[in-house]
C-alpha cells in the first residue's frame, strides 16, 4: 500500500497547460536517486526518497477519470496542475481542496480533462476512498500548441518542487 | 403537432470532448437551419512533430489524447515502423494487439457507462447516476479499473504508454503478470453481464432512426481487425493503409473548424458500428450472443446502435485478449528479454492505421535520412464522422419535428453522444473560485 504521491497532471502539448507533467519531470531530475522495488506498479515510476520522506512521482498526463483510481491508492496527495486563480503568470499556490471548488469549463465529467471536481464528487458518491488532497496550483502564462513552458513557468519549477516536497513534512 | 416555428441552439453539447453545437431554425414549417457545427480551435499537432526525432514521436503524439493515447501510440509506431522497414515479432505483434484491447475497454466502458447510461436512466450525468444506481456505477467503475490495470501491465501507464517502442517493447509482462490479468478479466465476466442485461433493459429509449450510410474500418480475413488489416468499406472494394487519402478525402466547410470526410457517399461512419457492420463474422462468440440480445445484425444504419456495437467490443476484447494470453502462456519460447528487434533509421514515408475506440486513425511521416520528420499527417476518426453527424440531422429533424422541444434536443444531443466525438482532448485547466 502506498501512502503518499505527488501527482502530475496536463498536457505537454499545449504549453503551461502541461506544468504538472514537467514538475514532475524536474522532480525526477532533480530529486534523490530512486530506489527501484520490486513491488512497484508498473505505472509508476520508482519511489522517490529525499529528506527522509518517501513518496511516489506520477505523471497522470490527461488520464482524467483513471485518477479516481489513483486516488484510491494513498492516503495524502499533492496534486501538480495549471490553474487560473487569478495571479502573476508563474505564481505557485497552495489550495486546500475543502477551502476552494474548481469547476473545468464544463461541470461534467469528461473522459479526457481532468474535472477533478467531478471525479471527487463521482469517488464520495461510491463510497471511495478519498485521500487528503492538496493542490499545488501553477497560473500559466501561455496556453497555445507549444512542448515548451513559457519562462515564467520554467522558473517555477523549482519552487514548485519545494512546495509540493513542503506539503508532505 | 409539428412544430411550425422552432429554435433550438445548443452551445456546447454536453457529455463529449470539447465544443460542438447543433442549431435548428424552422419557420412557419419549413426548416431553415440544421447545423452540427464543431467550434473548438482547430489543432496543430502534425507541425510539433515535424523536425523531431523517430525516437520521440509516439510519446508526443500520445499527449494528444488522454483515452485514445494508446491508440496514438500504436498508430505512430506502426507509421515509423512502416518508413524503416522494421517488422515487429509475433510475440510483440500479440502483446500490441492486448495494447489496443485495453484501450477499447478503457474507453467504452467509461463511454456507455459514464456518458450513455446517464441519458437512458433520465438523468443529467453519471453524478447523480452514482446516487440513484450505486451498485451499477460501482460496477463500471471496476470494470474501467480492470481495463486501466491491463493498460498499466502491457503498456507500462494507464495513460500515455512507455513500453512501447518502435520495433517491439522495452519490456514484456511476465507469465505471472499475464495469468493475474487473465484471471481478473475472467472474474469480470459477470459485471459485464450485469451492464449489458440494463442496457437492454433500457435499449427501448434509444431512437429508432436509421439513415443508408458507409461505414469504413479496418478489415482482415483473420480476425476482427483492429490492430492489422486493409481499410475495408460497406460500399467499396478494400485497399491497404498506404492508400488511406483516397478514403479520407477531407475537405473544409465554413461551419466548423474541423474538416469533414467522404468516400463513396456524401459521408461515412468510422468507430465500433462500423467495424461491426463490416467485420461482424469475425467477433468473438460471446460478443455474437450480445449482438444478437440486441438484434445487432450488419448491415445496422441506426448510428444510435454505436453504443450498443461498444458494449458488444467490451465483450470481445476481454474474450479475444484472454484467448492471446492463453496463446502467451503455452508459449514456452516466451522470453521478456526478446522485446525489441533491432533496425536502422532511414529516409522513406510510413503509413499506420490502427482501429482505436472512435474509429480508424491514420498517421503517415516522412523521415529524412537522419531520422527526422520532416512531414506528418494525423487523421482522427471523430474528423471522419463529422460529415456523417450532419446528414444524420437532415434526415431525422423532419421525423421529430412533431416532438415537444426539449425531447428533440435530448434526441439531437444523443445522436452526437452516440459517435462518442473527442473533438478535443487538449485542455482541461481548473478554474478555481474561492467559496463564499
Amino acid at each position: 500500500m502506498h501512502s503518499t504521491a505527488i501527482i502530475g497532471v496536463g498536457n505537454k502539448l499545449m504549453g503551461d497547460e502541461g506544468v504538472g507533467i514537467h514538475a514532475i519531470e524536474y522532480m525526477r531530475e532533480t530529486l534523490s536517486s530512486p530506489q527501484k522495488r520490486e513491488s512497484q506498479a508498473p505505472s509508476r515510476d520508482p519511489r522517490f526518497h529525499g529528506d527522509d520522506m518517501q513518496f511516489d512521482l506520477i505523471d497522470a498526463g490527461t488520464g482524467g477519470v483513471t485518477l479516481l483510481h489513483m486516488f484510491e491508492e494513498y492516503d495524502r496527495v499533492i496534486l501538480i496542475d495549471c490553474a487560473d486563480f487569478g495571479g502573476t503568470p508563474g505564481e505557485v499556490k497552495r489550495f486546500d481542496l475543502e477551502k476552494v471548488s474548481l469547476t473545468n469549463d464544463d461541470s461534467q465529467i469528461s473522459l479526457h480533462g481532468t474535472s477533478i471536481a467531478g471525479i471527487l464528487e463521482l469517488g464520495k458518491r461510491l463510497g471511495k476512498k478519498i485521500p487528503k488532497i492538496d493542490i499545488v496550483a501553477v497560473q500559466p502564462a501561455k496556453l497555445d500548441y507549444s512542448m515548451d513552458l513559457s519562462k515564467e513557468c520554467s522558473l517555477s519549477l523549482e519552487t514548485i518542487a519545494t512546495v509540493a516536497k513542503g506539503l508532505l513534512r | 403537432m409539428v412544430n411550425t416555428n422552432l429554435n433550438i441552439d445548443i452551445h456546447h453539447v454536453t457529455r463529449v470532448e470539447g465544443h460542438g453545437n447543433i442549431t435548428v431554425n424552422v419557420k412557419d414549417g419549413k426548416i431553415e437551419k440544421c447545423q452540427w457545427s464543431v467550434v473548438e480551435a482547430p489543432r496543430f499537432f502534425e507541425a510539433m512533430v515535424v523536425g523531431q526525432k523517430w525516437d520521440v514521436l509516439h510519446h508526443i503524439t500520445s499527449r494528444i489524447c488522454g483515452i485514445c493515447s494508446i491508440g496514438h501510440t500504436l498508430t505512430s509506431l506502426k507509421a515509423t515502423e512502416s518508413a524503416f522497414g522494421i517488422k515487429i515479432s509475433p510475440m510483440s505483434s500479440k502483446l500490441r494487439r492486448l495494447a489496443v484491447h485495453a484501450e477499447n475497454l478503457q474507453s467504452h466502458t467509461l463511454h456507455v457507462g459514464y456518458l450513455i447510461l446517464p441519458d437512458l436512466m433520465g438523468v443529467g450525468s453519471v453524478i447523480p447516476l452514482a446516487s440513484s444506481h450505486p451498485a451499477e456505477v460501482n460496477i463500471v467503475v471496476g470494470l474501467h479499473k480492470v481495463a486501466n490495470q491491463m493498460s498499466g501491465l502491457v503498456c507500462g501507464r494507464t495513460t500515455h504508454p512507455q513500453r512501447l517502442i518502435p520495433g517491439g517493447f522495452t519490456k514484456y509482462p511476465t507469465k505471472d503478470e499475464l495469468k493475474a490479468l487473465r484471471d481478473k478479466l475472467d472474474g469480470s465476466w459477470g459485471d459485464i453481464t450485469t451492464v449489458a442485461k440494463l442496457v437492454l433493459s433500457l435499449a427501448g429509449k434509444l431512437p429508432n432512426f436509421t439513415r443508408e450510410t458507409e461505414f469504413i474500418a479496418l478489415t482482415s480475413k483473420d480476425e476482427f481487425a483492429l490492430y492489422d488489416g486493409l481499410i475495408g468499406s460497406t460500399d467499396t472494394e478494400s485497399a491497404p493503409v498506404e492508400r488511406y487519402l483516397e478514403y479520407t478525402n477531407e475537405y473544409l466547410v465554413p461551419e466548423s473548424t474541423a474538416k469533414y470526410a467522404k468516400h463513396a457517399r456524401k459521408s461515412y461512419m468510422v468507430g465500433a458500428l462500423a467495424r461491426i457492420n463490416k467485420n461482424y463474422d469475425r467477433l468473438s462468440p460471446k460478443a455474437k450472443e450480445v449482438a444478437a440480445m440486441f438484434n445487432l445484425k450488419p448491415v445496422c444504419h441506426n448510428p444510435y446502435m454505436n453504443s450498443v456495437a461498444q458494449l458488444v467490443e467490451i465483450v470481445h476484447s476481454t474474450e479475444d485478449s484472454i484467448r492471446i494470453i492463453d496463446e502467451i502462456l503455452a508459449d514456452n519460447s516466451y522470453n521478456i528479454k526478446n522485446t525489441c528487434v533491432e533496425f536502422k533509421p532511414k529516409a522513406g514515408r510510413g503509413f499506420g492505421g490502427v482501429e482505436v475506440p472512435r474509429g480508424i486513425l491514420f498517421h503517415d511521416y516522412t523521415y529524412n535520412e537522419r531520422g527526422f520528420c520532416e512531414k506528418a499527417n494525423c487523421i482522427i476518426p471523430t474528423n471522419q464522422n463529422h460529415a456523417n453527424i450532419q446528414h444524420d440531422m437532415e434526415a431525422l429533424v423532419p421525423q421529430i419535428l412533431d416532438k415537444p422541444k426539449p425531447e428533440i434536443e435530448l434526441t439531437l444531443e444523443m445522436l452526437v453522444r452516440a459517435y462518442d466525438p473527442c473533438i478535443s482532448c487538449s485542455t482541461h485547466m481548473l478554474n478555481v473560485k474561492f467559496k463564499e
